[in-house]
């Protein structure tokens, strides 16, 4: 059997073109002559050129083990496919899993894998494929950053960490049956949620121990998802990273033959190389969103599961506690976000009306004490505050990283707060990489913070930003309050899917609404300015583009 | 000569020594640290940040730290990436290539347009060419490289692209393929508009440093007799008064050789080439202090063979000037 090429139809569809339909069926009967018996799947796909994804900075990583950035996660879901994933519209569905169990209380989960699957090298994917991948993603000598994540799983903290081996019997693999059977640490009813994290993916036997180098050969990081390493990859300013489709995919085709990814340092350079036609879509220099998506269009935004928010801190005296509550409230009910959105966003951040972003499971609107600004309600609780006793002895401090624009954000956030009578001003720390850690130790009064979903599941926001737990950690707020804890503890402990969604939904109004330890402004989305010959540009909740599935005409 | 040349070497491996240690230590005194800085909105637990300084060695005191980068130096290992855990040898190879190509092409046509422009006013003083010269030279100095850089591939790349006016289209990829280390194999266009942005900020003070010089040196004595016994004008220009002319202009290319080494980080930053310029600028935010270091030693000695250069130049072109050993002690 041969196959036709690309190249041979497309002169032969020439022909066709200019020698009329009697000429061409002789031609056209003759090339498949000489073709033999041909096998062609679709015509010649088109190649991609992108350059939005790496348009502002290098990736860390491209290797799922290692990668903690939006952007390398990115090419690692393109090149790896993991149990489960979540689809365009938020649906979590099973990628090599075909379906998935529970028993013991959500603490011992059962994933059949589909059969025939492959490895871009032809190996197959078993459930020891996952096995090793995990072993290799979560041991302390390749020092991964995102190997936390490993610690649902029962013993797994004391590997990653370099102080046990490898708990197999936690992680049990059978390929003849074709399952993988997980114990957990604790309940885990969001697992499968959980498990379509990158840093989950399954691994071919010739990666087993590689070290975080691998990805520097594109023979080496060899993968099972739509597209393979085209050639070894240059992460720096300027450099490429090309990925084709992968021959042994055992899911549907990519459409395009080629996606090449150009890496930039500078967002208005990438911009202009998107507007001078050397790539198919380009990142948005700041404050020109409305122009550019008035210009390109918008087929290339889309609100993604993340929220920006201010954090008041609970031990701050003025700020903090049960005894400040009304200042809280009136602060938050003071917030114009639909400036915020429209103003600095230009609509592309849409105002939030909670912690949770729409999208996510569980997802309830106005869990917040407003979505909308309330300015006679915010005098009179202000006054309520006042009339306690309280007073503000210095203006209140609005705390941010200085040098990403949060300025301008803080700067709204105090005109409105002028117009209630409540006193604010900026308090900038250096844009030096040491804000969340110093935000972490309780030094700032109210806190810039933004938060974007590692997996699809209302307990990645409440849980690392709201628990006690998590102080010292992601509660930059140093939030601390048992009514929210055990509601948390509770929807954590229940495979009843129904339950632990209300008690998140209870805990969300409990820290939002009745604390008031947070406020949150817009909820986060990703814009990127797309050629006219781009016909289907999907994005999923978590941010990443889905490339085999780009139609480019 | 011999021995003047092996005494500036040995200084500027002194300067190299003492400007690395002096980096390494900040790195320790400046605010945060590398791994800590990994963590950002999320916080990464202690232990896995434990995980990554053992791995990077930054577990062991300071003393060890550098010990151990000057062991490894000597055999050639300037470590890896604390961001990307890439080989510093690498990025530096990967790097230095394509910033040497920006920096000969931004040299050349910063050596031409100041030639051009310089002898040019000079030459035609008080005429309409001097005067857009004059112009030239006072407003393109004022303005910044990322601005230059970026109104360029407007006009020269978005513009042209809007306009269907390909051939004005001058905003191309990097070339991937050279000839002779220095002629691009393909894409030839790309490398206009980055060289370019490069060499006008010093060739307008170059020119005018050109201008002055040989203005001065057409008043010379030498001059008026030159041209007293019939020589011609092109040859009292290009032979006499040219060659003398060029002395301090030369001190000043040097100079410009280094800056220019700086306005090419920009540019390559600007214009996102795969050099050295936006690994600088984004492994100093970051505390990447392997590749800083490593980035730094080539910048120091780039800097100190560039001036030993120039030093030796001048005895090239003046052979009134000879470099005496004895008279540098």
């Amino acid at each position: 059997m041969t196959l036709v090429s690309a190249d041979y139809l497309r002169m032969v569809y020439m022909k066709v073109q200019t020698l009329g339909k009697r000429s061409a069926a002789v031609i056209a009967a003759l090339a498949l002559a000489v073709g033999g018996n041909v096998v062609v799947a679709h015509a010649a796909a088109p190649a991609y050129i992108d350059c939005q994804l790496f348009g502002a900075g290098e990736p860390d990583f491209i290797d799922p083990a290692l990668t903690s950035t939006l952007v390398g996660a990115n090419v690692a879901t393109m090149l790896f496919d993991g149990l489960t994933d979540t689809d365009a519209n938020g649906n979590l569905y099973g990628e090599v899993a075909s379906k998935w169990t529970t028993k013991d209380g959500a603490k011992t989960w059962t994933f059949t894998l589909k059969k025939g699957l492959k490895f871009s090298n032809g190996e197959a994917v078993l459930p020891s494929s996952f096995v090793n991948g995990w072993k290799r993603s979560m041991d302390s000598k390749l020092a991964s950053e995102v190997a936390y994540h490993g610690d649902f799983i029962l013993g797994m903290n004391a590997y990653s960490t370099g102080k046990g081996a490898f708990p197999s019997s936690s992680v049990v693999a059978d390929d003849k049956a074709m399952t993988l059977t997980v114990k957990m640490e604790n309940p885990t009813a969001d697992w499968p949620s959980i498990v379509g994290h990158s840093v989950f993916s399954p691994i071919p036997t010739s990666m087993i121990g590689a070290s975080g180098k691998v990805e520097e050969d594109g023979t080496k990081l060899v993968g099972n998802g739509p597209f393979m390493l085209d050639k070894a990859i240059t992460k720096r300013a300027g450099g490429e990273v090309v990925i084709v489709p992968n021959p042994n995919y055992g899911g549907k085709a990519a459409l395009l033959s080629k996606v090449t990814f150009k890496i930039s340092s500078d967002v208005n350079a990438a911009y202009n190389a998107f507007a001078s036609g050397q790539c198919d879509n380009g990142p948005i220099p700041a404050g020109r969103y409305a122009e550019l998506l008035g210009k390109w269009g918008t087929k290339g935004v889309k609100t993604t599961l993340g929220t920006d928010y201010w954090g008041f801190n609970w031990e701050d005296p003025t700020v903090g506690g049960t005894k400040n509550k009304y200042l809280r409230s009136a602060i938050s009910k003071a917030i114009d976000r639909n400036q915020i959105s429209t103003v600095i966003y230009q609509g592309v951040r849409k105002p939030a009306s909670g912690l949770l972003p729409p999208g996510l499971p569980g997802y309830t609107p106005g869990q917040g004490i407003t979505s909308t600004r309330d300015l006679d309600g915010a005098k009179a609780d202000y006054k309520r505050w006042l009339d306690l006793g309280n007073k503000t002895p210095e203006p209140i401090r609005l705390s941010y990283n200085d040098g990403a624009g949060w300025d301008k954000v803080a700067s709204i956030i105090i005109a409105n707060l002028k117009e209630v009578g409540i006193p604010a001003k900026l308090d900038p720390y250096p844009a030096d990489g040491t804000y969340f850690s110093k935000m972490r130790k309780g030094q700032g009064q109210i806190i810039r913070a933004g938060w974007f979903a590692d997996y699809p599941i209302a307990d990645n926001f409440l849980y690392p930003l709201l628990h006690s737990k998590s102080i010292d950690g992601d509660n930059l707020e140093r939030y601390n309050s048992p009514v929210f804890d055990a509601l948390i503890d509770s929807a954590r402990s229940t495979t009843n899917k129904s339950f632990s969604q209300s008690q998140y939904r209870r805990a969300e109004i409990q820290a939002l609404r009745n604390d008031v330890v947070i406020t949150q402004t817009v909820n986060r989305g990703i814009a990127t300015v797309l050629a006219p010959s781009i016909a289907t540009f999907p994005i999923t909740p978590l941010g990443m583009v889905v490339y085999d599935q780009i139609v480019k005409n | 000569m011999f021995t003047y040349t092996v005494k500036r070497l040995l200084q500027s491996l002194i300067v190299v020594w003492a400007a690395v240690t002096l980096m390494f230590a900040l790195f320790f005194v400046i605010p945060g640290d590398p791994i800590s800085l990994k963590s950002g909105e999320k916080a990464l637990p202690q232990d896995i940040l434990d995980n990554i300084e053992r791995k990077y060695g930054l577990d062991k005191p300071v003393y060890v730290q550098y010990l151990r980068f000057w062991g490894n130096l000597f055999r050639g290992d300037l470590g890896y990436s604390y961001k990307n855990d890439k080989s510093v040898n690498t990025i530096l190879h990967d790097g230095l290539s394509t910033s040497a190509r920006l920096l000969f092409w931004g040299a050349l046509f910063q050596l031409i347009i100041a030639l051009t422009v310089g002898l040019t006013s000079a030459i035609k003083r008080g005429s309409l060419g001097d005067r857009i010269g004059t112009v030239f030279s006072v407003g393109i100095q004022g303005i910044p490289v990322f601005v230059s850089g970026l109104l360029a591939q407007y006009l020269f790349g978005v513009l042209p692209f809007q306009l269907h006016w390909e051939w004005l289209n001058f905003f191309k990829p990097w070339p991937q393929s050279w000839h002779a280390g220095v002629i691009p194999g393909d894409s030839w266009k790309g490398i206009i508009l980055p060289a370019l942005v490069v060499a006008v900020v010093d060739a307008a003070f170059i020119a005018r440093m050109l201008r002055s010089s040989l203005l001065e040196v057409l008043r010379a004595d030498y001059i008026r007799t030159a041209f007293a016994k019939g020589l011609s004008a092109r040859r009292v220009w290009f032979h006499h008064a040219l060659r003398n002319a060029l002395i301090p202009v030369v001190t000043v290319y040097g100079t410009s050789l280094i800056a220019i080494f700086g306005v090419a980080v920009q540019t390559e930053k600007v214009f996102s080439l795969p050099g050295m310029g936006s690994t600088i600028a984004d492994s100093a935010l970051s505390q990447d202090a392997p590749v800083v270091l490593g980035l730094a030693i080539v910048v120091i000695a780039f800097g100190a063979v560039v001036n030993l250069i120039v030093d030796l130049s001048y005895a090239l072109i003046d052979p009134r000037i000879k470099i005496d050993a004895k008279a540098v002690h």
